[in-house]
């Protein structure tokens, strides 16, 4: 039961470590945000991809998982600096409740219409809390939140390890529950239940489901672990600014989870990679060239690849596909 | 019939916004009948049977088994008995006919064991399917699998809209059949067709069904020769 995930998280561990010796601080930034995204892109396609609940307000989550977990580390410690990655996991956990308490607010009325409410109510949502950020003071307001307490560098034995190490290390933690959590669930009964309401709400009613029910559950794990998500971006970068936080972050996060493939959590890891990588990988060719290509190559590398694989790179072609086949 | 009747539905109104879809509906469904309710398009037909599931809000008395369930949501009706197997099939088409016929039993927590066997030995060909994918079965054996999977949650009654759209004559007869059987083995039928003499010949009694009210009822076999049910709706 226990053994994957703890296996998992120390060969991560390894690999981090193979990072803090190999790359410098920008790719290891980067690395760090690749992990983020992998565990938003994960948490969403437990509801859109799973449960077939579209939502366009993962920023918002995210946003309130950050700040939250921020104003915890500002006035609050548990544990002293030299193990304050223990308090970012704790802070971590309850941005993530806080979040998911949210997810429950905003789920529950609007969970239990059919078709696409939630996306407008979650469009909604998310430029909602971007806006109160950007009104609240007391968390920065537009001049962003800043010196946010963050990982620190280690010393044993002469052999200096970057805040990267205790960062990749807390985030590694994170992944591996959202990737086994997600995981468990969705290939037990209740995961069975979810996907049969993405398939037929009105046959999954007849067979006895309380369909708003599982939505919510669905939308409320997948805002806490948005909210854990926003908690890692928050300690890593110490700064927070509402505007990283707007509809663009949400998008990006659904452009991972169908590039990925609907219900797939390998497709939404790859995904995750390729999205954050990408336009930094492109970055030298607008030094050369002179002209910012970034963008349009990178809008062009999805275009094409959605052509050439509809489902996503992991899809198995579930849904709409084969239905519409067969039927 | 004798007896107390097991389903008792009472003044039932079904309204689609300014719409009346059914207009003080009252019919009963005895232990170990099949009822049909039969009628021309926008009757009213399917909407009675998804407000009886609940799955479209309704006015008027449900009374199941002395119950009145017309309060209770979707999936608390389920758990009393009251199991529809819904229009177009609705099998959920990525999993597997296994997973689809446990979905069905999602409301039981006693092993499914019996109920697999005996599904299986009604439908032999799921036997073969079970471990493949429910969207590429032909649409004869989604029928049989939506069935299955209603019979999965051990209804009190079974309720089944229009288990014939879409199948082949040959087809149709095979599901009837198959209806008849699971009716000589103790489960209650109430069934929604528009394919209404296959529908009388099969069931005990029947409601004739015209914009939302019942024109005609009788048994199945009296039916089939009344002349106007005749003109109406078996084509002279």
């Amino acid at each position: 039961m226990i053994k994957r995930p703890l296996l998992t998280f120390l060969a991560l561990l390894v690999v981090g470590l193979a990072f803090e010796f190999s790359v410098n601080a920008y790719i290891q930034l980067t690395i760090i945000y690749v992990c983020v995204n992998m565990i938003l892109a994960m948490s969403l396609n437990l509801v859109s991809g799973y449960t077939g609940q579209f939502s366009l307000g993962h920023a918002g989550f995210m946003a309130i998982g950050a700040y939250v977990s921020a104003f915890l580390a500002f006035h609050f410690t548990i544990f002293p600096e030299s193990l304050n990655f223990l308090n970012f996991i704790i802070f971590g956990l309850i941005a993530g409740m806080v979040s998911g308490f949210a997810g429950w607010l905003v789920g529950t009325p609007s969970l239990r219409l059919k078709g696409d409410y939630l996306a407008i109510v979650t469009l909604g949502f998310g430029e909602i809390i971007r806006v109160v950020l950007l009104n609240l003071e007391t968390v920065g307001g537009a001049r962003g939140y800043y010196g946010i307490p963050g990982f620190v560098n280690y010393t044993f034995a002469g052999i200096t390890l970057s805040r990267f190490v205790s960062g990749f290390g807390v985030s590694a933690f994170w992944l591996v529950i959202t990737f086994f959590l997600i995981y468990r669930l969705v290939y037990s009964s209740h995961g069975r239940v979810l996907i049969s309401v993405k398939e037929d709400e009105v046959a999954s009613e007849a067979m006895g489901i309380n369909v708003t029910r599982m939505k919510v559950w669905a939308f409320v794990i997948s805002s806490f672990l948005a909210g854990i998500a926003g908690s890692l971006f928050a300690h890593y970068t110490n700064y927070l600014n509402p505007s990283t936080f707007s509809f663009n972050q949400s998008v990006n996060v659904v452009i991972m989870v169908v590039l990925g493939g609907m219900g797939s959590l390998t497709g939404s890891i790859v995904a995750a990679i390729i999205v954050t990588l990408l336009p930094e990988l492109l970055r030298p060719l607008q030094e050369i060239t002179g002209v910012d290509l970034r963008m349009v190559i990178y809008s062009f590398s999805l275009i094409l690849l959605m052509i050439l694989k509809p489902n996503g790179l992991f899809g198995q072609g579930l849904g709409h596909g084969k239905k519409s086949k067969a039927a | 019939m004798s007896g107390q009747p097991l389903l008792l539905i009472e003044d039932l109104v079904v309204n689609y916004g300014a719409i009346n879809a059914v207009k003080g509906l009252s019919i009963e469904v005895c232990k170990g009948e099949i009822v049909s309710l039969v009628g021309g398009n926008g009757a009213g037909k399917s909407s009675t049977l998804r407000a009886i599931s609940g799955i479209v809000a309704s006015k008027g008395n449900i009374i199941l088994d002395g119950r009145n369930v017309a309060k209770l949501e979707p999936h608390h009706r389920v758990q009393a008995g009251l199991v529809q197997s819904p229009e177009g099939r609705g099998i959920f088409a990525s999993m597997t006919v296994y997973e689809n016929l446990l979905v069905g039993a999602h409301t039981r927590k006693d092993s499914l064991e019996d109920s697999l066997k005996w599904c299986y030995e009604l439908f032999p060909i799921l036997v073969e399917r079970t471990k493949q994918v429910a969207g590429t079965l032909s649409g004869g054996e989604q029928q049989m699998l939506a069935i299955s999977r209603a019979l999965m949650a051990r209804p009190k009654i079974l309720m089944l809209d229009e288990p014939s759209l879409g199948l082949a004559p040959k087809i149709v007869l095979q599901i009837f059949e198959i209806i008849k059987r699971l009716n000589t083995e103790g489960v209650t039928i109430l069934l929604v067709e528009q394919n209404a003499r296959m529908a009388l010949k099969f069931s005990h009694r029947a409601y004739v069904m015209e914009t939302g009210v019942k024109v005609i009822e009788g048994r199945g076999q009296e039916l089939l020769a009344d002349e106007k049910v005749k003109a109406s709706y078996l084509g002279g």
